[in-house]
């Protein structure tokens, strides 16, 4: 009897053996795979539905009176350059309040950190009752367009009140795209919601630019406030 | 009675190696059952997570056709928080608007006794000149800045003229 009809058994078995551990770790290595693969896309598939939840909630739950204020905010902060307007909340205000207003001047102001935001400087001396003026300038606060104080120099003498003003007013042009759908979008935060609350006592101006006005040529008039010739 | 064997002795297989192929067979059996074992629940896993994945890509579907019909309600959203950053921005930069209110605040709550001289207001800082006829409006002065809000004032110069009365300047940040 040769070896090999002597050891067949164990040949078989051993080589079954080895088979079956070749074939597990197969298919460990297979399964492995496609179960890895299949988790990430998983998870990626997760995240953005996550994703797209949220973005549906937080449109869901914007209420009509919130999207309502979408031209009270583009009133208080233009898209463009709204120095007319300006022009005329400020005299519109100063005759609300008796102040005499002379030296009026304008110009734009770029900002080369925040090219986004524009504005306009606008400088002016206000004369009157200290009390007119100050109620002038509160005035000016809650206008829109959001008129910043940047300078107040006001002294009184004995027969009047004098301030040399300098002002801010903004504009900012629309945002040109919307944000992907696999990016997140948040619903108006608390503090946003109060800022758009309190944006709701501006005062509108008495008259709005027509559409189009970029076409027209805007020039900075030194004597707004002077009689028309 | 013993048994007999008749097969030649040369083909008798040796004890040990039946142990070996036994054991070699229970092996064999055990991670034969181990393959299919992992090859049944590889697949099930397999099947599982392609219905969690179809289910999910229907649910991505369906919020993806609802975010896409509610667009004009982003745009707004959009819009409405890009505008309500900026002023933000514009708030935090230009705090005088702020300073200048909490002080009309303070003018407007004092009695005639106490006048305004002077008022300064630069880069979210301001400087208040008030004149106080007698002790008792600058005590009345001096108790209504400290009950104001404009929390971070301090008095720069004070002085005295028999005339007019104390003059009072506060440094407001």
């Amino acid at each position: 009897m040769n070896s090999f009809t002597k050891y067949k058994s164990i040949i078989w078995y051993g080589l079954i053996f080895v088979g079956l551990i070749g074939g597990i770790l197969f298919e460990a290595q297979y399964f492995l795979g496609r179960v890895t693969t299949l988790t990430a896309e998983e998870a990626a598939l997760t995240e953005k539905v996550t994703i797209l939840r949220n973005r549906k909630n937080a449109l869901s739950a914007l209420e009509p009176e919130v999207l309502a204020q979408s031209n009270k905010v583009t009133e208080v902060l233009p898209t463009q350059n709204s120095s007319l307007i300006v022009s005329s909340q400020v005299r519109s205000a100063a005759s609300e309040n008796n102040v005499t207003l002379r030296n009026y001047s304008s110009g734009v102001f770029t900002d080369p950190t925040n090219p986004d935001l524009g504005s306009l400087q606008v400088g002016m001396v206000a004369e009157g009752e200290s009390a007119s003026i100050l109620k002038f300038l509160e005035t000016l606060t809650g206008v829109s367009p959001y008129i910043a104080i940047e300078t107040i120099n006001m002294s009184q003498s004995s027969l009047t009140t004098i301030a040399q003003l300098s002002l801010r007013s903004f504009w900012s042009p629309l945002p040109t795209q919307l944000p992907a759908l696999t990016e997140p979008l948040q619903e108006l935060s608390q503090e946003e919601r109060q800022l758009l609350q309190s944006l709701e006592i501006y005062k509108s101006p008495v008259f709005s630019l027509p559409q189009g006005q970029n076409d027209l040529p805007i020039t900075v008039n030194p004597e707004p406030f002077a009689p028309v010739e | 009675m013993s048994a007999v064997n008749f097969l030649p002795t040369e083909q008798i297989q040796n004890k040990q190696v039946r142990k070996i192929s036994g054991k070699l067979k229970v092996l064999a059996a055990c991670f034969g059952a181990l393959c299919l074992a992992i090859a049944i629940g590889g697949t099930a896993l397999i099947l599982v997570k392609n219905n969690q994945i179809a289910a999910l890509k229907n649910e991505q579907e369906t919020l993806r056709t609802q975010v896409l019909a509610q667009e004009s309600t982003e745009q707004t959203l959009v819009l409405l928080r890009d505008r309500l950053q900026k002023i933000k921005v514009i708030n935090e930069k230009f705090r005088s608007n702020a300073i200048f209110l909490e002080e009309k605040l303070l003018i407007d709550a004092f009695p005639t006794t106490i006048t305004l001289k002077q008022l300064d207001v630069l880069d979210g800082t301001s400087t208040l000149s008030l004149v106080a006829k007698d002790s008792t409006a600058l005590r009345e002065m001096f108790d209504a800045v400290k009950s104001s809000p404009l929390s971070k004032s301090s008095i720069d110069t004070i002085g005295f003229n028999p005339t007019a009365g104390y003059q009072v300047n506060f440094f407001i940040q």
